[in-house]
């Protein structure tokens, strides 16, 4: 497939799907676009692995912090007496 | 090759949303100085209201709200950095939701609808208590957006392998010395998978805000893992 410049509308598209699709909130339709034409521009993949790979690493850094044990039945309580 | 890229998408899609900073800045004063007449629960209230039996009730609050409480735990201890208060955040958010539950509608989306209760209560009585100052200047940010050079400006690089040798607490404390309204996006977006959508009911905000918010958190949560990396002798 011959290469698609920075002209071509697909180059746009992709420019504006990339921070949806860095944040997970794009479609799979959008995705798979995105997938297809991307490799035309290695910046743009490039720029879109690395900030995927950011927000992986800052998320497995950032460990959910599990409820206290006695919360819920502080809650419950609380709930039972109202 | 930097990060510029996304940004440039994210000025071009600022501007042709059309977001009105100045909007969302007279917004937010008027929420914070006022009565809070637009709290999830008088707001939801205004919408549909249920009626729902007393065994109902409990069905939900033990079905749907507290499979919550690790999430609601988390984000509590994130905005307070304190557990005692994250406690008492949560156990408040849980009794306004019981108080309120003919508000919300079964079927819809539980966890947001407790998040912005959170937020919410946090916003009217934990930062009022608190001395946090760490208000958003909105100023800054309206200035930053509509600035030319966004695109040249805004981004910061940083190796993923400096943020992966990081320990935990690291990453954390950057976390935690941004401005509670940059926080909180990285923390509903990252860590629980909201929606841009979702994310604009629970902090009432335009979705537009929502994105522009979450680029700039996410540079200056850079720009303080940088400065750490550095130090730890990361270059790029």
């Amino acid at each position: 497939m011959e290469q698609l410049t920075k002209e071509s509308p697909h180059y746009k598209r992709c420019m504006d799907l990339l921070p949806s699709l860095i944040d997970n909130q794009a479609s799979s339709e959008d995705v798979t676009y995105f997938h297809t034409y991307v490799v035309n521009w290695p910046e743009v993949l490039d720029c879109y692995q690395k900030e995927t790979a950011f927000r992986e690493a800052i998320r497995n850094k950032l460990v959910m912090l599990p409820a206290p044990e006695d919360l819920m039945e502080h809650i419950k309580q609380s709930i039972a007496s109202v | 090759m930097s990060l510029t890229l996304e940004a440039d998408c994210f000025a071009k899609h600022i501007k042709q949303s059309g977001v009105n900073v100045l909007k969302a800045i007279n917004y937010r004063y008027m929420s914070e100085n006022q009565e809070p007449s637009n709290t999830a629960e008088n707001q939801e209230t205004e919408n549909t209201r249920q009626s729902y039996t007393e065994r109902e009730k409990v069905e939900i609050f033990d079905h749907e709200f507290l499979p919550q409480i690790d999430s609601m735990y988390n984000f509590a201890y994130r905005l307070t950095y304190d557990e005692d208060d994250a406690k008492d955040l949560v156990q408040e958010t849980y009794l306004k939701a019981f108080r309120f539950i003919d508000s919300f509608q079964r079927g819809t989306n539980a966890k947001a609808w407790l998040f912005r209760i959170l937020k919410n209560s946090f916003i009217n009585d934990f930062r009022k208590k608190s001395k946090e100052p760490s208000k958003v200047d909105y100023q800054e940010v309206e200035t930053y957006y509509n600035s030319e050079d966004v695109d040249a400006s805004i981004t910061t690089d940083l190796r993923v392998d400096a943020v992966q040798d990081m320990i935990g607490d690291e990453v954390s404390n950057a976390l935690n010395s941004l401005a509670v309204d940059f926080r909180t996006v990285i923390i509903l977006c990252d860590l629980e998978g909201f929606t841009y959508e979702e994310m604009a009911k629970i902090l009432d905000i335009p979705i537009g805000t929502v994105r522009s918010r979450l680029h700039r958190a996410r540079n200056l949560l850079k720009e303080k893992l940088k400065s750490y990396a550095d130090s730890m002798g990361y270059s790029d």
